[in-house]
């Protein structure tokens, strides 16, 4: 069992001076495993999801519409793989809610990258 | 770029999802568990002095994958529920390794290999490489850092720096003037939180380097401030154990003195952010 120095201060991220959070928030998994770590590249890779194309919409997907649009992002209205299927279902609300506070500036990040044409 | 469709059943069954790169014969501590239990459905690969962590093609890889495909669109929410699932199921695998290895190379997401084989070619042909990358982090662990910083308490830190002494101006009862002489006093305020903002940045950069800690990636996001307790400062932060109790000491220097400040710490974490960009030649 690893240590953890930071075990005693209390779970969340507002309320104290330091707090801590695990690895569970989805964002921060989100932000490592399909920007980061090691790739490899070449025809070797056997191909089951564009893990490029993914990420960036995936993040647009669960970000705000609004701040999007506030960067000049709009292309998903009329991208018909995003019109379909969408609901408005208020029980979703919340967690796109707890989502879009984490992805905001991952979004801002992508809308640059986007906007001068490049791409990791 | 559409994606490209999966392998076909049988394909598959060869296949093997890359989690990880480690040492060979990896242990974190005598009597520590071994790899062999991180996942019922994980195996280990090796490779001269480097092992694989691979298994089978995750059944949520692939249901997230028949989600995204254009001809189903089964809805937003069950790809997202699709993609979370495969994710954390990486995630999961990937954080189990950390725990029972000297040192890990997480792999991106998504990377299936076509055999064992090939997994094992990938070794060979890049043993050097990443054997170089182990050892630079070896014994180290990924946290992530986010800096919050009450807006008001951050305003009264601007107004504290140095400003030019109040001038007389002559038009200042013209309407128009008093629109802009306003709009020119928000543009001030804003730039000495920016300054405040990255000062705090610079006051974090050298409370690690002053204990030895000097692989940092940070981000400043100085044009906040519109909600009450905003993020100002993204850090992901590689640090050996042994200085873990130091690099808290550093965040609290930092936080001491800046009124409303506050940390949020995640982790441990595999070092996603700092394989230095490996991509591995394949073929």
């Amino acid at each position: 069992m690893t240590s953890d120095p930071f075990a005693g201060y209390p779970a969340g991220t507002s309320g104290g001076s330091i707090t801590r959070s695990d690895t569970s928030n989805l964002a921060d998994i989100l932000e490592r495993v399909l920007d980061k770590g090691v790739v490899v590249a070449g025809d070797i890779v056997v191909s089951l999801v564009d893990v490029e194309l993914l990420s960036i919409r995936l993040r647009l997907l669960i970000a705000s519409v609004d701040k999007a649009k506030e960067m000049g992002i709009n292309w998903w209205e009329t991208d018909p793989w995003l019109t379909k299927g969408r609901d408005g279902d208020g029980s979703s609300a919340g967690e796109l809610s707890e989502r879009l506070e984490r992805l905001e500036s991952t979004v801002e990040r992508m809308a640059h990258a986007l906007e001068k044409g490049s791409k990791r | 770029m559409a994606c490209e469709p999966g392998p076909c059943p049988s394909d598959r069954m060869h296949a093997r999802y890359l989690y990880a790169i480690v040492p060979a014969r990896t242990a974190s501590a005598p009597g520590a568990p071994g790899l062999g239990d991180v996942d019922p459905h994980v195996e280990v690969l090796t490779e001269a002095s480097l092992s694989a962590v691979v298994g089978p093609v995750p059944a949520s890889l692939v249901e997230a994958a028949s989600a995204l495909d254009e001809e189903h669109r089964p809805g937003r929410e069950r790809t997202l529920g699709a993609v979370e699932a495969a994710v954390r199921d990486h995630e999961r695998v990937v954080e189990r390794v950390l725990e029972r290895a000297t040192s890990v190379l997480p792999i991106r997401f998504g990377t299936v290999l076509p055999s064992s084989e090939a997994a094992r070619e990938l070794l060979g042909r890049n043993e050097e490489e990443l054997g170089s990358c182990l050892e630079a982090l070896r014994g180290r662990r990924e946290w992530g850092l986010k800096l919050y910083w009450d807006t008001d308490s951050a305003e009264e830190s601007a107004r504290t720096l140095t400003s030019s002494p109040g001038t007389t101006d002559p038009d200042a009862d013209r309407p128009g003037h008093r629109f802009f002489a306003a709009k020119r006093a928000e543009l001030t305020r804003a730039d000495r939180r920016q300054d405040v903002y990255f000062g705090m940045a610079s006051a974090l950069e050298e409370a690690l380097q002053s204990v030895g800690i000097v692989q940092v990636q940070m981000q400043v996001h100085a044009g906040v401030g519109a909600s009450p307790n905003a993020c100002v400062l993204d850090a992901t932060v590689l640090v050996a154990q042994d200085d873990e109790e130091r690099f808290l000491g550093a965040i609290e220097s930092v936080l001491r003195g800046r009124t409303g400040l506050s940390a949020s710490i995640s982790g441990p974490w595999p070092p996603y952010s700092f394989v230095g960009g490996l991509p591995l030649a394949a073929q």
